[in-house]
């Protein structure tokens, strides 16, 4: 009897990725033709505010189970302290590579905080949010992907993750890459400069990875559609990282 | 429309020209293929449906017309097309087209 009612691993319990596939093949009746997100444990889901499942931003894992079936409980991270100050200003200084806070007091004393972004802890956490993504998704995407660019530009992407593509509206040089924004370059004959890195990720993201909700070549698919059928849009709707910031992924 | 697999047939009867629909990036899938028999009301009918309903929830619908790609602003209901520009030139008929759809997007 006991045994029967301990969960089993590949039946009752299920990997990220697993979770993502069942989700997506459990609500397609309900119109949900992107699927749903899966929140990541230690990491901060960002959705997209008008998405109708917004509400899972909030959602946080009580426990997992390891390979072999054991339940861990994962602890409540404690509610940040108030603080008696409130940031009134940041900026990013590309000489020390810091963003420089000031905050004020409820006295209106003002003083300076640095903060430093950590490349390394960008990639370890992206590595974190890569379990949610199926093998099998991803595969389909560069199926799909191949079937939009010529093939020695697939070809260059599968070799090394990214292709360049230029606008025929503005002209610009698109960078897109697997797993990281795209970056937008201003090259011809008379000049060459990097203008910055265009992040945007369908329904949501993983705060402070390079991560999306969707498979990483999903995400090229997007930014190569939207690019290519609507800039603007795409401008509008990505955040804008300068080169030298660790969110830009360079 | 129904909902199409992996190495399921896509091919009308005939076998002449893949059907039309609409490929959702999906985050179970990576790409959902959703197809319809033009030949089929019902199935245009869902179609109809499922198009309507993803302009109305924010869903950004891409289509190709000769090398270009357009986003589709609207779309005619009753003419079964969609709309791409202001001109009667700029439709292309659903039953002429695979789409891709791309849900709300968010800045990260």
């Amino acid at each position: 009897m006991g045994e029967e009612s301990q969960p089993q691993v590949g039946k009752d319990l299920v990997t990220y990725a697993q979770a993502s596939r069942q989700l997506a093949e459990a609500h397609l009746g309900q119109r949900d033709w992107s699927g749903l997100p899966v929140p990541v444990a230690g990491l901060n889901l960002v959705l997209e505010p008008r998405y109708k499942h917004k509400c899972l931003s909030d959602f946080r894992w009580k426990e997992f189970y390891d390979e072999h079936g054991v339940r861990h409980a994962i602890d409540e991270p404690p509610p940040p302290k108030e603080s008696e100050f409130r940031t009134v200003n940041s900026w990013w200084n590309a000489r020390y590579q810091v963003t420089i806070l000031v905050v004020k007091n409820k006295q209106g004393r003002a003083q300076f905080r640095l903060l430093f972004e950590d490349r390394l802890a960008f990639t370890i956490r992206t590595l974190d949010a890569a379990a949610v993504w199926p093998v099998e998704a991803e595969k389909k995407a560069q199926e799909k992907l191949a079937s939009l660019i010529p093939a020695d530009a697939f070809e260059l992407y599968m070799l090394t993750g990214h292709f360049p593509e230029i606008s025929k509206r503005s002209g610009l040089t698109y960078l897109f890459r697997r797993g990281r924004p795209t970056i937008a370059l201003r090259q011809n004959e008379e000049v060459n400069y990097e203008l910055c890195a265009l992040c945007l990720h369908p329904i949501g993201y993983y705060g402070d990875t390079w991560a999306g909700v969707m498979c990483p070549t999903d995400e090229v698919i997007a930014h190569l559609l939207m690019m290519r059928g609507s800039e603007e849009k795409f401008w509008a709707n990505a955040n804008q990282h300068p080169l030298d910031r660790p969110a830009a992924g360079l | 429309m129904k909902p199409h697999r992996q190495n399921q047939d896509n091919t009308m009867e005939n076998n002449e020209r893949p059907l039309p629909g609409i490929d959702v990036l999906n985050t179970g899938y990576g790409d959902f293929e959703l197809r319809f028999d033009p030949n089929k009301p019902d199935e245009v009918q869902k179609a109809k449906e499922t198009i309507t309903d993803m302009l109305k929830r924010g869903y950004a619908i891409f289509v190709r017309q000769g090398a270009e790609t357009f986003r589709v602003r609207k779309f005619d209901v009753d003419k079964n097309v969609y709309i791409i520009g202001s001109t009667p030139a700029e439709e292309v008929p659903i039953a002429e087209a695979r789409a891709t759809a791309v849900g709300r997007s968010a800045g990260g």
